[in-house]
């Protein structure tokens, strides 16, 4: 009686097997990016490729089957089918660029204020992860310009540490004047580069 | 019944190809059927939203611009995806990879959804 149950399991589970993975299917919708373009899809197996070029349109594939060609998916079903994933979609990340006054740590008026901003937009994402990434013009040498943006993007993370951000979610790099805002040639001063770059994920 | 929903999640996961396993694997995640869900942002702003009884692998992240090093792999197992591309799409979409049981989807700078089906 054990041994019939075990082998009524085992033959059932190997059913279900083949159910769930031979049979499966997966359909593939393009859709526009959040600011309206329609990029390009391709789907491939070893048995074809399709590819999807408007927004809307679908491809099917089941695995041993060439993917299907692109059809018009309607609204109404994408709405349906993908409700929870779509209200799941994250905001995207929030970018905000800081600057300083030359040679210095000390932020312009300007950027102070952007501070609030920030603070208000990581309390209302809930944010675990901010990057801060500091920067200064060509004026200099290298090596000074590399320890002034880590000071600058230090002293960034401080502010935000001071308004009660935990430390642990913040992130702090620093690239000297080798990732310029503004192309310039060596030594030349940028006030646009003396800069501190927040992201807010 | 809920068991053997697991186990046949085991046992396909088992099925693949022995070189998915010796891959680098960063993790999964799973969603609750019903009403879970799940949002994720990568560093270079792709993202990422599961909905409910969703599964999906991370197998690789990389995101180096200053040594050019990019790759993004993921495979969808089950469930329902969005998909909205970052800079790794832009610099070297080449180096994206979706996978699914079905097919694999390459794509050029875009926002997708994939439903897979039991």
């Amino acid at each position: 009686m054990m041994a019939q149950n075990k082998a009524f399991i085992l033959l059932l589970v190997g059913a279900l097997f083949i159910v769930g993975c031979a049979t499966g299917k997966t359909v593939v919708v393009l859709l526009p990016d959040p600011d309206g373009q329609v990029g390009e899809i391709e789907i491939s197996n070893k048995d074809g490729t399709s590819s999807i070029n408007q927004a809307g349109y679908a491809v099917s594939v089941t695995s041993g089957n060439a993917p299907q060609p692109a059809v018009k998916m309607p609204e109404n079903e994408i709405k349906s089918v993908f409700a929870k994933a779509l209200v799941a979609e994250p905001a995207r990340p929030a970018r905000y660029i800081l600057y300083f006054f030359w040679d210095s740590i000390e932020l312009k008026p300007d950027s102070r204020l952007a501070i609030n901003e920030i603070i208000n937009e990581i309390e209302k994402r809930v944010s675990s992860d901010i990057e801060v990434i500091g920067h200064t013009d060509r004026s200099g040498t290298d090596e000074f310009n590399m320890a002034l943006s880590r000071r600058r993007a230090e002293k960034v993370r401080d502010l935000l540490i001071a308004a009660n951000i935990a430390p642990a979610v913040i992130r702090v790099a620093f690239h000297g004047e080798g990732n310029p805002l503004i192309q310039t040639a060596d030594n030349v001063p940028e006030p646009r580069n003396r800069r501190v770059e927040v992201i807010v994920r | 019944m809920k068991d053997i929903t697991i186990i046949i999640i085991l046992i396909c996961l088992l099925a693949v190809p022995v070189s998915w396993a010796d891959e680098e694997h960063i993790g999964s995640i799973k969603t609750l059927e019903g009403n879970g869900s799940a949002g994720i942002i990568l560093r270079d702003d792709t993202i990422l939203s599961l909905g409910p009884d969703s599964m999906l692998d991370m197998k690789e992240f990389r995101f180096d611009p200053h040594r050019k090093d990019y790759s993004l792999v993921v495979r969808m197992l089950r469930g329902t995806f969005i998909f909205i591309s970052g800079v790794i799409a832009k610099l070297s979409p080449d180096s994206i990879k979706i996978e699914t049981p079905d097919g694999t989807v390459a794509i050029r700078g875009t926002r997708l959804a994939v439903q897979i089906q039991d």
